[in-house]
This record gives C-alpha cells, sequence and structure tokens, in this order.
C-alpha cells in the first residue's frame, strides 16, 4: 500500500506526494506524457535524443548535474515507447536543489548547440553498443517492423536507424520542446522523508509560474489493423547459438484483459517451475533459456516469446514444441495450484518492487499518466480477480497462428 | 505571481553526522554468527547467508561458481523441481552468486510465507545431493551464455582484466571453454564439503524482524554439520605485481572495450578511503573528470567510469570503459592525460566540495531500503568492521585535503604503474 496525496497547479501539473519517514533519501520525479510513439517516422529516435538534451542546461543552470552533485544527488532519466521519465534523489535536507533545477528545465531549456552535437555522438554510440555490437542486439530493430505495420511501436525508442538520430536538428529540437515539455503533459511525484505541506510550497513556488507553450495534447495514432495473417522472417548473424522470437498482439494498458495476460506470461515461464522452462529446457532440452513475457505498453502492445535453442537442435522442432505449449494453455484449463502460484507471485513481486523509494515514485507517475495513481493500490486485487476461464480465453485469442509474427534469428555457420 | 527568482540556487544545507544503529546479535546453535536489521516498510524478510567459498577458494576454474549454483538443484528431500515449485508457490525468490571471496545464497519471502520456506531454503545449505542430470543441463546452459558473452567485447575485457593485474594470484584465475568440459560433479562435492560449513559462514536477515523471527532462523539455519569444519579456511598468497598490456581482436567489433587498472589495497588500509575519493574524481560520478572529457566533451562513448574495489585479500583500482573503435588510441590518450593530471596537480577546492558531498550522498543512497542496508552490512561485517565504520566515514572524507589526494595519486596511480587491456579492434 503506497500512501500518497494528489494537488493539480493551476497550470495543469499534477504534483503527487509520498511520505515515507524511514529513508534518508528523498526523490524528485518528473514524468513527461511524450513516448517514442509520438514521433515522426522520419525523425525516429528523436524522443529518447531529447532526453539526452535535457541534460545540456537550462536558462539558470548551466549543466543540470553540478548543483545537483553539490549537495549529493543522483539523477537519471529513461525513455520508452510511452513515456520520458526524470529523476534525482539526494538527502532530504537538500530537496529545494531538485526543486530549482528540475523546474528551469521544464521552464526554458537552454538549446545548446555543442550539446546537441555531442549528444547525437553520444547516443550514436549508444545505438552501437547497445543494438549493433552485440549478439542479438538487433532482434527489437526487426521484430517490431515485423509485427506492426502501421502504428509507431513498428520502431523502438532508440530509432529505426542511427541516420535519424544523426539528422535531428536544433529546429526539431525546439519544437519537440514546445509541444510536449509542458506542465500540463508531465507528473511530479515527490516521494521520501519529507513534509508534504512544505513540499506543496516548493511545488508552487519552482512549477506555479511555468507557462505552458501548448494546450494539452490529444494523441491521433493510427491504429494498428488486425493481424490476419502469420507473418515469418530469417536472419543470419554471427551468434553463437539460434533463437527464436515470437510476437503476439495483445491488449492495452486500460483492457480487462491486461492483468490475465500477464498471468499467462508467468504461467509460462516466471520461475524454474514454470512450464516453458520445465517442459523445454529441462525436459526436452531444445532451450538452453526461455522467456515468456509481455511488453505492458499503454496501446495495444506484444506478447512475446523468446529462447536460445539448444546446440545441435533443429529450430523447426524447437518452434513447434513452443507453439505445442501455448497450444496446451489455449486449451486446457490451468489448474487451480498453479494459478494460485503465479498469483502469490505477482503479490509477492509487488511488494518486492516497492522495497525503495525510487520504485515507489516512478511507478506512482506511471500510473498517475496512465490515468489515475491510486491503481497501484489496486494491482494486487486485479490479478487476484483472474479466473482460469479469464486465462484459456484470453490464451486462445492470444495464440491463433494468424496473430503471430516469428522471427528465426540463425547461427552463421563457420568456415573454420 | 512571478516572483520566484530562479537565477539563485537555493542554499546548500550540511548533512549532519549519520547515525547507524548496529544490528542485534546472536549466535545460531550451530555457531554461526548472525545480524537482524529491523527496517523498511513492507513485510519482507531477506536472508543472505555467505560462505568463504568464492573464486578465490578453488583449485580450478568453475569449481565455486558451479558448485553454488547446484545446491538447489536437488536435496536429500526435494528433487529441482518440487524445491523450484514451493518457491514458486509462496512467492519467494532464492539466489545463489559467487564472487571472488564469498559465496552468497539469499533467500527473499514474504513475512506470511516465512515459515513455509524456509525449510526448502535449510535443505539446499544442508543436504544438496549434486545429482547428474540435472549438472548436465546447468553444465550446458553456462557453457552456452559463457559462449554468447565471450561474443561482447565488454565481457571478454572483463574477462581477461584480472589476469592481467592479479597474475599468479587466485585472484586471477581465468576461466576458458575447456573448463566446461573437464571439471567433474566430483569436483564440487569435494569443494561443498570443505568450504559450506557453519564455521565458515556468517548470517544478515533484513526487513520486517518479527520478535519470533530469530528462533525461527536458529531452527532451520541453526543445524549441525556432520563433518563440521573447526576452523575458517584461510590461505596466504604472495604475489608481485608488474604493469603490462594486453590486446584482444574481436573481429568486425565496432567498438573497443578498454580496462586499465593495478591492483591495490582493501578498505583495512589507511589510505583507502581517500584513494575513494580520488578515483570518484576521476571517473566516480557523472561530473567525474572522464565523464567530462570523454563522454561529453569528445562524445568517443556512451559511458566511462573509474573505481576502486575492496576485496578480502587485495584491492584494485580500474578505469572501465567501450569506445568506438576508430577513436581506440584518441580516448586512451585521454584517459592517461586525466590520470597524470591527478598525479601533477591539486584538485581545486571547489571540485573537492563537489566530489565529498557526491559521495556523502552516494553513502546515504546505498542506505536506503532494507536491502541497501544489508549489503552495506555485509560490505563491512566481512572486515570485521560494523556501522561505526559508515558513521566515522563523513568525517574522514571531510578532513581530506587536496594536497593529501596529489600526494596518493602520485604514489599509487602513476600512469606507467597501470596495466592496460584492449578488447575489440
Amino acid at each position: 500500500m503506497i500512501n500518497f496525496e494528489r494537488a493539480v497547479l493551476d497550470n495543469g501539473l499534477r504534483v503527487l506526494i509520498h511520505q515515507d519517514k524511514t529513508t534518508p533519501l528523498t526523490v524528485l520525479n518528473v514524468m513527461y506524457d511524450v513516448g517514442s510513439r509520438d514521433e515522426y517516422p522520419e525523425r525516429t529516435g528523436f524522443a529518447h535524443l531529447f532526453e539526452h538534451l535535457m541534460f545540456g542546461g537550462s536558462e539558470n543552470v548551466a549543466k543540470y548535474d553540478e548543483p545537483l552533485e553539490r549537495v549529493g544527488g543522483e539523477n537519471n532519466a529513461f525513455t520508452n515507447s510511452d513515456v520520458t521519465n526524470y529523476y534525482c534523489s539526494l538527502p532530504h535536507q537538500n530537496l529545494e536543489t531538485a526543486f530549482w533545477i528540475e523546474s528551469d528545465r521544464m521552464n526554458q531549456l537552454a538549446f545548446n548547440p555543442k550539446s546537441l552535437e555531442v549528444q547525437r555522438n553520444v547516443v550514436s554510440e549508444e545505438f552501437r553498443q547497445v543494438y549493433l555490437n552485440q549478439p542479438y542486439g538487433d532482434a527489437w530493430l526487426l521484430l517490431r517492423p515485423l509485427a506492426y505495420i502501421t502504428h509507431p511501436y513498428r520502431w523502438p525508442t532508440i530509432g529505426k536507424e542511427i541516420k535519424h538520430v544523426q539528422e535531428a536538428s536544433m529546429e526539431d529540437v525546439k519544437t519537440f520542446y514546445r509541444k510536449y515539455y509542458n506542465p500540463n503533459n508531465a507528473v511530479v511525484v515527490v516521494a521520501g522523508n519529507i513534509n508534504p505541506g512544505e513540499v506543496m510550497q516548493l511545488a508552487e513556488k519552482w512549477f506555479g509560474s511555468i507557462q505552458n507553450q501548448n494546450e494539452a495534447i490529444v494523441r491521433k495514432l493510427p491504429k494498428e489493423p488486425v493481424q490476419t495473417r502469420q507473418r515469418e522472417k530469417t536472419v543470419q548473424r554471427d551468434v553463437p547459438a539460434n533463437a527464436l522470437y515470437l510476437a503476439f498482439h495483445m491488449c492495452d494498458r486500460h483492457s480487462p484483459d491486461y492483468y490475465t495476460t500477464d498471468l499467462i506470461s508467468d504461467i509460462l515461464s516466471n520461475g524454474n517451475s514454470s512450464r516453458l522452462y520445465q517442459k523445454l529446457v529441462k525436459e526436452q532440452q531444445l532451450f538452453s533459456n526461455i522467456d515468456a513475457y509481455i511488453t505492458g505498453e499503454m496501446d495495444e502492445g506484444l506478447f512475446i516469446v523468446t529462447g536460445k535453442i539448444s546446440v545441435d537442435t533443429d529450430p523447426e522442432k524447437a518452434k513447434a514444441a513452443v507453439f505445442r505449449q501455448l497450444k496446451e494453455i489455449s486449451e486446457t484449463p490451468v489448474d487451480p495450484t498453479e494459478l494460485q502460484k503465479v498469483k502469490n507471485k505477482v503479490e509477492a513481486a509487488l511488494e518486492y518492487a516497492e522495497m525503495d523509494v525510487l520504485s515507489r515514485a516512478v511507478n506512482l507517475a506511471f500510473f498517475e499518466v496512465l490515468g489515475d495513481a491510486g491503481q497501484i493500490n489496486k494491482q494486487a486485487e486485479q490479478y487476484r480477480k483472474v479466473t482460469k476461464e479469464q486465462i484459456q480465453k484470453v490464451a486462445s485469442e492470444l495464440f491463433r497462428p494468424a496473430n503471430c509474427s516469428i522471427l528465426n534469428y540463425q547461427a552463421k555457420i563457420q568456415n573454420s | 505571481m512571478n516572483a520566484t527568482d530562479r537565477t539563485k540556487a537555493p542554499q546548500i544545507k550540511q548533512v549532519e553526522k549519520l547515525k547507524l544503529e548496529n544490528p542485534d546479535f546472536i549466535k545460531l546453535k550451530n555457531g554461526i554468527p548472525a545480524w537482524f536489521i529491523n527496517a523498511g516498510k513492507q513485510d519482507i524478510v531477506k536472508i543472505d547467508l555467505l560462505f568463504n567459498a568464492g573464486t578465490y577458494f578453488q583449485s580450478r576454474p568453475l569449481q565455486a561458481l558451479l558448485t553454488s549454483k547446484m545446491l538447489s538443484e536437488g536435496t536429500a528431500g526435494y528433487d529441482a523441481y518440487r524445491i523450484a515449485e514451493k518457491f514458486d508457490f509462496y512467492g519467494a525468490q532464492f539466489l545463489a552468486n559467487c564472487e571472488k571471496d564469498k559465496a552468497g545464497l539469499t533467500l527473499l519471502s514474504l513475512n506470511k510465507h516465512l515459515e513455509k520456506v524456509l525449510p526448502v531454503f535449510s535443505e539446499i545449505i544442508f543436504r544438496p545431493v549434486f545429482p547428474e542430470s540435472e549438472w548436465n543441463i546447468l553444465k550446458r546452459k553456462h557453457k552456452q551464455n559463457f559462449l554468447i558473452n565471450n561474443r561482447k567485447v565488454k565481457h571478454l575485457a572483463r574477462r581477461h582484466f584480472f589476469p592481467l593485474i592479479f597474475n599468479g594470484h587466485p585472484y586471477g584465475s581465468l576461466t576458458r571453454e575447456e573448463n566446461y568440459d573437464s571439471i567433474i560433479l566430483n569436483d564440487l562435492k569435494t569443494f561443498y564439503e570443505t568450504f559450506y560449513n557453519p564455521a565458515n559462514a556468517v548470517l544478515i536477515i533484513s526487513g520486517k524482524i518479527e520478535d519470533h523471527i530469530p528462533e525461527l532462523i536458529d531452527k532451520h539455519i541453526g543445524i549441525n554439520k556432520e563433518n563440521n569444519l573447526n576452523e575458517p579456511v584461510t590461505r596466504i598468497d604472495h604475489f608481485t605485481y608488474q604493469a603490462n598490456k594486453k590486446f584482444i581482436e574481436q573481429e568486425n567489433a565496432l567498438q573497443s572495450a578498454i580496462r586499465i587498472g593495478k591492483p591495490l589495497f582493501n578498505k583495512k588500509h589507511p589510505d583507502y578511503i581517500k584513494m575513494k575519493i580520488l578515483t570518484t574524481a576521476l571517473g566516480g560520478y557523472f561530473g567525474s573528470r572522464l565523464m567530462n572529457n570523454i563522454r561529453e566533451d569528445k562524445g568517443y562513448t556512451y559511458g566511462i567510469g573509474a573505481g576502486l574495489i575492496s576485496l578480502q585479500q587485495a584491492g584494485y583500482f580500474f578505469i572501465a570503459t567501450e569506445v568506438g573503435s576508430n577513436v581506440r588510441n584518441n580516448a586512451l590518450d585521454e584517459i592517461y592525460r586525466e590520470v597524470e593530471k591527478l598525479c601533477n596537480e591539486n584538485i581545486s577546492e571547489e571540485e573537492l566540495f563537489k566530489v565529498k558531498n557526491f559521495l556523502i550522498g552516494n553513502i546515504i543512497h546505498s542506505l536506503d531500503g532494507p536491502v541497501g542496508l544489508a549489503e552495506n552490512f555485509k560490505s563491512l561485517i566481512t572486515y570485521g568492521y560494523n556501522f561505526e565504520y559508515i558513521n566515522n566515514l563523513i568525517d574522514t572524507i571531510n578532513t581530506t585535503t587536496a594536497v593529501e589526494l596529489k600526494e596518493l595519486a602520485g604514489k599509487y596511480m602513476q600512469p606507467d604503474s597501470l596495466s592496460e587491456l584492449v578488447a575489440g579492434q
């Protein structure tokens, strides 16, 4: 149970306050309701590049990190398909410093050309390091455009290609900032060792006077048409083992089926007693590892099954074995003990995830952007309510062959 | 309404002294020392059992690691599936990990299910049977992961760095592909019998410590073993360090992974904290000299770091990064330039203030929640320290001067005393 208070400032900024006197830390988290799904198809990777630029200085703070480091603070940020999140955490005595630097970059970014130039290179390096220069790194660059035809989820957050990042101009940066980086498009969470009354005053003082440069955003993203036949792609790469990726279209984050779908992934692969691990890794030894999970995105996301195929195993045989497992969960009701197991696991996992104050702050912000932070305390109940009938019904919809995109990621035969 | 003066930074308030209370202590029936850290808001208990059973103690590569991983693959009372199923059913998390000095078994559970999962944890500790069938699966899985990881320049560099700086010392042991084929189950059983003993263990329990918990822990973990080891196992090693360079070519790599460093002392040495300040200034935080130069100014890398790591028998200083292959030499030049500057010029008061406050903030960050407290305590108790050490840390940090730091850099960080490893192109 996470306690919190909520207020909305006159400029539309939502402020959530979560008090925890047991930690020496305080967190200021700002989440902007913009992600890579909001990018132009010819400027992919921009939301993430922009996140880097937010550290390049603002009107009154030449270097974002410097004042924070002076008071022993730490910060980081992440971008995904749906949101961009910034946080700083620091000893509670100096919380106001965090308000100063965080509000200044919402108020007026410096648009430093040198910063743009350097960050284009840094992000290109990140692209190479994470997506190109490691085995299986480009799998998502291949899988997304296979599974999606029209929805912007068809490109990964890093972007379709390095070229897009390198072509980003200062004009693009300014337009994006004015459109999305406004109080009415953000959620601020202050969490930790704090006094809620003081925090409210600080929020008014530092964020209250920031003007919106744009009206509240109404998203109009192209809806992904229903997939009507199975898609398959095969690539060969210099990797030590064959790998298999299956992607199935699933419901959006608001759908009542969301929690059921998540439990299906747990039945299949959460923990060493899960089905795919027991059957395919241990018993049949077709895979050296296998995983099923949901992307959990706000619009209709993907249910992924992926594994590394054992050496000397026919990939087709391994793939067929996976489909047999998916068929079984679609056709045979799940055992009540097994269902109870995954529910217990989720209940514990939710509790574990709330151990540190930073996770609590980020999760509160996420649920508020989703629509209502109060939902964070109702998750366990949502999972508890799922029935074995729902599991079977959702699974049989989900695992239809026509709903599937297959990526065969093959190891190149070595000529040595 | 617009009365907020954004041009002025809010006043900085000094962090007062830390006052951490030491955890409660009991000795279990079998002699294992146990500490209880009562912290956090969640109904969670975390148990960390540490043995002196890290890679330092092994007689061949993989022996220590695979022993720790096999413990939960079958016991006298439960087979691998039953163990996994029991933990999964109660939402408990079990983890075995193996480092250079210690091997650790960790159990994380909701309070309400602790009584159900402790008997399984106890079986893993005291009655593992090392079944042949599970062994073959586990070995194959680890070997495949090893081969995948070996394609990554970062992993290559990390693996070859220790043999380079700890050549001839057990910390410098190198795992090769063929080791997976030559190690046998008996190696693991011998290792287990020798090192996984109460006389060789410490226990840390953190989270919501209810009154009945110490007794429950004693019941399940305070058990005596048949061939109980009377004395902790110790090994003394003598080796001499020589600076060395190594290049590992990886065809088609877009990036080169760089590791630079040398062996140094551990946290028992009087200069340890001061060297920690120095390595922080060099590459321990986002605003560090290396980050400013190599990432922010030149854009050669996504990240670069430097640090000082404490081990039981020694410590080491390192710099680590991955850079574009085409800028490898420029990056190396800049790294050495930054090291040399620390040896020759005093750090400015302004920068020193920042570094010290960052370090203090970093300590406070590490103390958030029961897990943070337990991790800190673990890293102290294995050296014979307790939370008193952290309480004194802030004073030591605040009184260190720029002149001292330059002296230490000259003494311990001369560029020609450092070893260098490059993996990639």
